[in-house]
């Protein structure tokens, strides 16, 4: 420890009422920076739902990574296009399924794999995982009336390394291998079988319910993945090590992950900028530090996500909603949010424009052929064919009911208010520049920021107190992220879950419907066309999951899965 | 003096009750409610229900407050589904980090503000009194996040001979064995508390250095020194035990920038947190704390008062 810092320890000693400093400036490092070639540190928000049966209100994208760390799923996926159905069939821990019965039965053979403790993953331990969740369903937090496993007719186990599942009607197989299988994860049945489903479930959710206990408890000390829990600290600190049992293929080149949650963006960033991690991120309002970052050895990637960012419309507000209704309305309204430049100047690039429901190509930014781009002429030419008189810089009003719509009285203004998200200055920026485009066709956006506008902006009935919002985002981060098959049942089907804004169209429907069901390889571009056209809500830039600062010598992280997983096991140091 | 602590005791538990009907009520009427902002945009709606079942939110208010004051009596907290964490195994995680912070950094500013606040006043309109003015107005005036962010860039980029962040350690023990990490997180806080406190402890003084028992004091041919330090600034230091008092609740509730600042997850981001996911269990718990760390400071300083100025005690105990 130098002289200077001795005498500044000194000097806070005495508020301390410590008598000496005993470390230095590197000593809350020890923990951070590159500590060696086996270990990295990665800046990661504490996981806290370790078991890989997700509870409602846990499903966060850290619990996802930590369970995957620990617990392979039945299926891993890779979205570039080199293998049928999205099938990742180095990670998976099955051979691709195979169809038969006019797509009704799908056929899986396990590959061989062991548990940590020696023990092969067998058919018993799908088995269990299937009793588990098929009790226990109303307490899954991926369980939706009517999905997966109500639209199982007959789960079957063959053998010890096989077993086959029969839909109740036949699903284009994408879909199903894409958006249901993925929920399968081989659970040691041989580890955790209590014999009663209901109360082997209930013991498991109480363990998980106790994260102190995490490091330490024996149930999970049996998994399945390529790192082990060393040490785990509730919302601090959690360590994984080298699983030296593991089976895959993949094998960890790293003894040591040390995930390191940060309080917020700016704590993070200044241990960041002092070089004390070795992959974080940078804030997006810290972007313009880039060329500093890198002179001090990171490598800046864009993680792009298997997303698409929009601004929800209320088509059930009491007053609004009629507005929301008309076509040519929306269509104004879209060609008013200039999304290229939006991405380019605010976003600093790190976001592109959102064209319709299927996001771009994954991994690379999207935006190519919007069908509504930015034309504020056009706009205003539209909204007065519609019988409403333009007053720019003032309120444009309806002017001729008969051609403004059904339920829009003559003198109606073009006002909204939009829900927006507090704590992201991108967003903050991107809405008052939006609003001065719309103020320039007389359209009046008021901005309302709340810390979390999805809790403020239900999917409602007209006649509910809490249907008065308008227009509602909680796309900073990117509004929806897919599973590998970006269809729209939960999104923009009539009643759907997250149909927050009520969308509802007969022809969507059906699009979404065959998407779903039918084994037409089209069937999914045309339903994106369609709502790409109908404009069920607003297109907004796309923001990328996250800006990663890694240290250059760390190989592998590169490409991120834009399903939002973390492949630790890929990472080594470059020698 | 019994029957004075007895009646400001009742008064207190009175009080800390009320703040927390209030605060149950504000809270339950915010508009959007936990269940959406803990589970997310893509709860249905049966999620929704089971999720207000189990932590008693489908019951009406007045139910949920009595359940809430009978757990309470019981000594337990409550849940936090957020955390998924025991409200009292949360707290108790946090509390000992603000503290320790808290008092570190009111502990420095105390012993560098007496010294500052009696120079100025001896010195008054002097060059060293307006020399510490101007340095205490430019450290009021400087925000909080801003002083914690140069302090960063200062002592760990530019100068890097401290560490950004504050000691991670999850125990007491592991916190204290990084003494280094506390250094920025301390001064930064430290700095603002003794701006405020040699103000007052000057103006204390000065008011003070006035009075006839001084100059009678001086009189009997007392060395200044004596007269300073043994008489005037025993009197100067009233202000400082008020501040103080005031100044208890502060060190449970925490300090949120710094918090955020240096990586140092205490009881100011946990209710922050809390907040902006509704986790009224964890809202009313800190809420609870801080209530009963206001009231009782209000009555240590009250005591203390007692203690150091016979005058008051006599009143009270006429009353």
């Amino acid at each position: 420890m130098g002289t200077r810092t001795r005498i500044v320890c000194g000097v806070v000693a005495i508020g301390l009422g410590l008598t000496a400093c005993s470390a230095g400036a590197g000593s809350s490092s020890q923990q951070g920076g590159a500590q060696g070639k086996d270990t990295v540190t990665v800046a990661f928000r504490t996981p806290n739902w370790i078991l890989p049966i997700s509870a409602p209100g846990f499903t966060q994208g850290e619990n996802d990574i930590f369970s995957t760390a620990l617990y392979r799923k039945l299926y891993a996926y890779k979205l570039d296009g080199s293998s049928a159905d999205n099938v990742d069939p180095q990670r998976s821990l099955a051979e691709p399924p195979a169809v038969s019965d006019e797509g009704r039965t799908l056929t899986i053979t396990l590959k061989d794999n062991t548990w940590s403790d020696g023990k092969p993953i067998t058919t018993k331990d799908i088995q269990f995982w299937w009793d588990l969740v098929t009790t226990n369903k109303d307490k899954w937090a991926s369980y939706r009336p009517g999905g997966f496993p109500d639209n199982i007719a007959d789960f079957k186990v063959k053998d010890g390394k096989t077993f086959s599942l029969t839909t109740k009607k036949a699903y284009n197989a994408a879909w199903f291998v894409g958006n249901q299988l993925n929920r399968i994860v081989p659970l040691p049945q041989h580890a955790w079988d209590k014999g009663d489903p209901k109360k082997t479930f209930e013991e498991l959710t109480a363990a998980a319910k106790d994260p102190k206990t995490y490091a330490t408890n024996p149930l999970w000390k049996t998994t399945s993945g390529p790192w082990k829990l060393q040490s785990y600290v509730p919302s601090g600190e959690v360590v994984l090590a080298k699983q030296d049992t593991y089976s895959g293929p993949d094998k960890p080149k790293l003894n040591k992950i040390v995930l390191r949650p940060f309080t917020g963006d700016d704590a993070e960033f200044n241990v960041l900028r002092a070089g004390q991690i070795d992959y974080g991120y940078v804030p997006p309002a810290n972007l313009s530090q880039r060329p500093y970052l890198e002179s001090k050895g990171y490598k800046i990637a864009p993680w792009y996500g298997w997303s698409i960012t929009y601004l929800q419309l209320n088509f059930n507000n009491p007053k609004n909603g009629a507005l929301f209704k008309q076509p040519y309305l929306r269509q104004a309204l879209q060609m008013l949010v200039d999304q290229p430049t939006i991405s380019k100047v605010i976003w600093s690039g790190m976001a592109s424009p959102t064209c319709g429901p299927v996001p771009a190509k994954p991994g690379t930014p999207g935006g190519q052929g919007c069908v509504y781009p930015f034309d504020p002429a056009k706009a205003k030419q539209l909204l007065e064919s519609h019988g409403w008189k333009v007053t720019p810089d003032g309120q444009t009003t309806c002017e001729d009911p008969a051609l403004c719509g059904e339920g829009i009285a003559k003198g109606a203004p073009l006002s909204f208010t939009v829900t927006s998200q507090s704590g992201f200055a991108a967003t903050s920026k991107m809405f008052a520049e939006i609003k001065s485009s719309m103020a320039k066709v007389g359209v009046q956006l008021a901005i309302k920021e709340v810390p979390d506008s999805v809790a403020v902006t239900p999917a409602c009935k007209p006649e509910e107190s809490k249907c008065d919002w308008d227009m509602s985002f909680f796309g900073s981060q990117g509004s929806w992220y897919y599973p590998a098959f970006a269809s729209g049942e939960r999104l923009f089907q009539t009643d759907a879950p997250v149909n927050l804004g009520s969308y509802s169209n007969p022809e969507a429907d059906a699009l979404i419907e065959k998407a779903q069901f039918s084994a037409d390889a089209g069937a999914l571009q045309e339903y994106n066309d369609f709502l790409a056209k109908d404009l069920p809500v607003l297109w907004m830039p796309n923001p990328v999951y996250q800006i990663s600062a890694y240290k250059s010598g760390l190989q592998g992280v590169e490409p991120q899965d834009p399903m939002n997983l973390m492949y630790f096991q890929d990472w080594s140091w470059k020698s | 003096m019994t029957r004075y602590l007895l009646t400001r005791l009742g008064q207190a538990l009175v009080i800390v009750i009320l703040v927390t009907l209030i605060t149950f009520v504000i809270l339950h009427l915010l508009p959007g409610g936990a269940a959406r902002a803990i589970l997310g945009k893509e709860a249905t709606l049966e999620q929704i229900a089971a999720f207000n079942h189990e932590m008693g939110y489908d019951r009406p208010l007045w139910e949920q407050y009595a359940l809430y004051l009978r757990r309470l009596a019981g000594g337990d907290l409550g849940y936090s589904f957020q955390l998924n964490q025991s409200v009292a195994e949360a707290l108790s995680q946090r509390l000992p980090k603000t503290m320790l912070l808290s008092l570190a950094s009111t502990l420095l500013a105390v012993v560098v503000a007496v010294p500052l606040g009696v120079i100025q006043a001896v010195r008054r309109n002097r060059w060293p009194d307006y020399t510490i003015n101007g340095l205490s107005l430019l450290a009021y005036a400087t925000p909080i996040f801003f002083m914690g962010l140069m302090m960063i860039i200062l002592f760990s980029q530019v100068w890097p001979v401290l560490p950004p962040e504050a000691p991670q350690g999850f125990t007491m023990a592991e916190v204290l064995a990084d003494p280094a990490g506390l250094v920025l997180p301390t001064l930064t806080l430290a700095i603002l508390t003794v701006a405020v406190y040699s103000r007052y402890i000057r103006s204390s003084m000065v008011d003070n250095l006035n009075e006839n028992y001084v100059r009678t004091a001086r009189s009997k041919g007392l060395s200044e020194r004596r007269v300073i330090v043994g008489h005037t600034l025993r009197n100067g230091l009233f202000p400082v035990i008020t501040l103080l008092g005031m100044y208890l609740p502060a060190l449970f509730s925490g300090a949120l920038v710094v918090e955020r600042l240096f990586n140092y997850p205490g009881m100011g981001l946990l209710f922050w947190q809390a907040a902006l996911k509704r986790d009224y269990p964890i809202l009313l718990g800190v809420t609870l704390l801080i209530s009963v760390a206001t009231v009782v400071g209000a009555l240590v300083a009250d005591v203390l008062y007692a203690a150091v100025d016979p005058r008051v005690r006599l009143k009270a105990g006429r009353t």
